[in-house]
């Protein structure tokens, strides 16, 4: 498709379904992710792998508790981040870096549910 | 959701599932530009576009055994990625609108200069300011029917609203789109253009 100018001093309606999709084409052709991306979500998976097979086993059934539910990415999270601590009576805290404002959560050990509580 | 995938797909996630990562790599390959363009075509920021992309491939290894091999890859890959944008784009308003602020103020007289009309006067970036200025939801839709080419049954399911949802935003995005050109005509005068 190509955009050529024309003489006349009219805006033409019609044009605008195709003016939209050049610029749009037009502000990402050729763009393309840098090398660095594949070696970062390499390492992201192995530091991952890493987390959940080292984990202790309370981690791993918190793992699996999570997982079963809607929690997976806390899960994921909690467990990449190796930053979880016990708080008695079956609830642990659950710092996570990745969060906006470094948000603690707290899960609750009968139901897995996490609360923002700051 | 469409039935009938891309075989190899379904292949490739099955041997994900195995631990091969060669597997995921070849998912990586087929994929990536798509995902990365439309995540930049977004957010508009290389940076954050290549974060986006590592993330949506990071996740899909984790939900690998959770993944539809039955279904199309490419639709659960547009629908991760624009949830990701959105977080994005949502986080990067909060924390910038005070530097915003602060850089329109010390920008604000010089934008109003020639020399600076003269740089806006190229159409591409008219029309890319415009679609700029729509709303994220409005904008999200705008990008991926013209840019990724979807229909509107596919972006229903992407962004999981209805699709009537769907198409109310692509015509008032359109629409808005439409004033924002027209009023910015004053930037080329003389000039028309038309594909052939």
């Amino acid at each position: 498709m190509n955009l050529h100018k024309v003489d006349e001093n009219k805006f033409h309606d019609d044009n605008i379904d195709h003016l939209i999709r050049w610029a749009l084409h037009d502000s990402v052709a050729g763009a393309e992710p840098s090398a660095q991306v594949w070696e970062r979500i390499q390492q992201g998976i192995a530091d991952y792998e890493t987390a959940t097979a080292s984990a202790p086993v309370w981690y791993r059934a918190l793992w699996q508790r999570l997982t079963a539910r809607w929690l997976a990415e806390v899960g994921v999270h909690v467990l990449a981040q190796g930053d979880v601590q016990p708080a008695g009576q079956g609830r642990m805290y659950a710092f996570d870096m990745r969060a906006p404002m470094s948000m603690v959560r707290i899960i609750e050990g009968k139901m897995p549910v996490v609360r923002l509580v700051s | 959701m469409t039935k009938g995938p891309d075989t190899s797909d379904g292949l490739l996630i099955g041997r994900v599932c195995q631990g091969d990562q060669e597997a995921l790599g070849e998912l990586y390959d087929r994929y990536r530009n798509q995902v990365f363009r439309t995540a930049l075509a977004i957010t508009r920021n290389r940076e954050t576009a290549e974060d986006i992309l590592q993330e949506v491939f990071i996740k899909l290894y984790h939900y690998r055994e959770r993944i539809d091999t039955t279904l199309h890859l490419a639709p659960w890959l547009y629908r991760v990625t624009t949830n990701l944008c959105y977080t994005c784009v949502s986080r990067r308003k909060r924390w910038l609108t005070a530097l915003d602020d602060v850089i329109e103020n010390i920008v604000a007289p010089s934008r109003a200069s020639p020399e600076r009309q003269a740089e806006y006067g190229e159409l591409q970036t008219v029309i890319q300011q415009a679609i700029d200025t729509l709303s994220l939801n409005q904008k999200t839709v705008i990008v991926l029917h013209y840019l990724s080419d979807l229909s509107l049954k596919e972006i229903s399911y992407i962004l999981a609203v209805p699709e009537g949802t769907v198409k109310s935003r692509l015509h008032y995005g359109r629409e808005n789109l439409r004033k924002k050109l027209k009023n910015s005509r004053a930037l080329f005068p003389e000039v028309a253009y038309e594909f052939t």
